[in-house]
């Protein structure tokens, strides 16, 4: 679900767990969709939870190796 | 029972965001994958009964429940192999804390400022009930400060006061700014670190004495405070005994170094309220290896963006050196103490979100000679000017005439 569905009220600087709604935005780092969301942890622009847990795996995976 | 609360027990067979919204707030949603899983329909139930039982005050006692240390790697871990564990409750808990106890805060308080002046006898009866419901929402660190002047601040950029150095003072336009995202680039080894020592000591030294925050990674909080006493001994010239200038250390300083995650910065800035935070380096706020494959600039973009927002929020002048680029930190090893265009370009996106920006550079004939070019400032004027500061090797610091 994206965040901007999700959590169409946040403002700038609303932060949900490890995301940050911020005020520049860019490209998402999974989809490239612009969006104004920021995980915390990865330090990159992600729009939605499927981009996150995309990214968490690939995480989790390349610890593995 | 009355119909609504036998709608309400029926429809957490079907959603139980419909009955979270209708007893906690409306704004909240759930994660629908988290609602899958019988932990948090258990969860939930035990909520409405809890609920049906008796008053809000249920609820806060719910969500106020102690959480154990978050255990993130473990979650994200259950929640990707789709298994049901016992701690998938967590983010959830903490979702449910921070909309309930705002709501519930909101509303009592609201009702308290609203009725007491009609009914004043009947409604302090009732202030035994607001005062433990505040003592919930105290005892969960809500946002608030109890300082006055925490509520005497204007978001107008203005200057407070005077760094005590004439440096340090032009660089800014006059003073101490009451808050910024000062970026300050320069090569590795050019003295970054002892920027962020005479600014601590500075701000230490002289009226209205703010709080100061330091924020380190690559070097250790001892590196930090030898320095800074060094750098108070210099400028009080002997007019302060030592003892007095590490009370002065402790009471207005504190030093965190290891502050490796952009999350754990973030904490440190809710707990402390500083008026200046140091983070040194902003280049050493790691970040997961595998996120090389994501392009450089945006990553730096991101972060540059994430700490203008935090600096907003926090209200503070934020001082972050840096290389601002790994690929420029890969090719000082062949050529340091170099400023060239590459760390300039990689530094577009600091420089974009910033309200300061310095570059800084040391003259090969004298180390002794720290020059400092602005780049960037609130007013946009004056920009390119350079300035020199003196090195102080037995105080680690800089100091100008």
């Amino acid at each position: 679900m994206k965040f901007d569905l999700k959590y169409p009220y946040a403002s700038v600087g609303h932060q949900v767990c490890d995301i940050l709604r911020v005020d520049i935005g860019g490209p998402c780092w999974n989809c490239g969709e612009h969006t104004k969301w920021a995980e915390i942890n990865f330090q990159g622009y992600l729009c939605s939870e499927e981009c996150v847990k995309a990214k968490t795996e690939e995480y989790i995976e390349a610890m593995r190796k | 029972m009355n119909p609504q609360d036998l709608s309400l027990v029926r429809s957490i067979a079907h959603d139980p965001n419909v009955v979270l919204r209708e007893l906690v707030s409306p704004n909240i949603d759930l994660n629908p994958e988290w609602i899958q899983t019988t932990s948090v329909r258990r969860f939930v139930s035990l909520a409405v009964e809890l609920t049906l039982k008796g008053s809000s005050v249920s609820w806060l006692a719910l969500v106020n429940a102690p959480m154990e240390e978050d255990d993130r790697e473990q979650v994200k871990q259950a929640w990707i192999e789709g298994r049901d564990t016992e701690t998938d409750w967590r983010p959830i808990v903490k979702e449910l804390k921070t909309a309930a106890v705002k709501s519930l805060a909101d509303n009592a308080i609201r009702g308290y400022y609203g009725r007491v002046k009609q009914e004043p006898v009947r409604i302090r009866d009732h202030l035994g009930v607001l005062g433990l419901e505040l003592a919930h929402i105290a005892n969960d660190g809500m946002e608030y400060d109890p300082r006055p002047s925490a509520h005497l601040v204007s978001n107008h950029p203005h200057i407070e006061s005077k760094w005590g150095s004439t440096v340090l003072d032009n660089m800014f336009d006059g003073g101490r700014p009451n808050h910024g995202f000062i970026v300050f680039t320069a090569p590795s080894g050019a003295g970054k670190s002892t920027m962020a020592k005479t600014l601590a000591a500075h701000g230490i030294a002289y009226p209205p004495h703010p709080r100061v925050v330091i924020m380190a990674n690559e070097m250790v909080a001892s590196y930090y405070a030898t320095g800074i006493l060094q750098a108070l001994k210099r400028i009080w010239q002997g007019g302060r005994a030592e003892a007095d200038l590490i009370r002065d250390m402790d009471t207005q300083l504190s030093i965190y170094d290891r502050v490796t995650t952009f999350e754990k910065f973030r904490q440190i800035l809710y707990w402390e309220r500083p008026q200046v935070a140091i983070l040194d380096s902003i280049n050493a706020v790691a970040t997961p290896a595998f996120a090389e494959r994501y392009s450089e600039n945006e990553r730096h973009r991101a972060k540059a963006d994430m700490t203008l927002q935090t600096v907003n929020e926090f209200g503070c002048l934020l001082y972050a050196p840096g290389n601002m680029s790994e690929a420029e930190q890969r090719k000082l090893r062949d050529k340091p103490l170099s400023v060239n265009s590459v760390m300039l370009f990689n530094s577009v996106s600091y420089q974009n979100s910033s309200d300061y920006s310095f570059v800084s550079w040391r003259d090969a004939s004298n180390l002794n000679k720290q020059n400092i070019k602005r780049v960037k400032n609130r007013w946009g004027s004056g920009l390119g000017e350079v300035w020199t500061m003196d090195y102080d090797p037995v105080g680690g610091c800089y100091f100008s005439n």
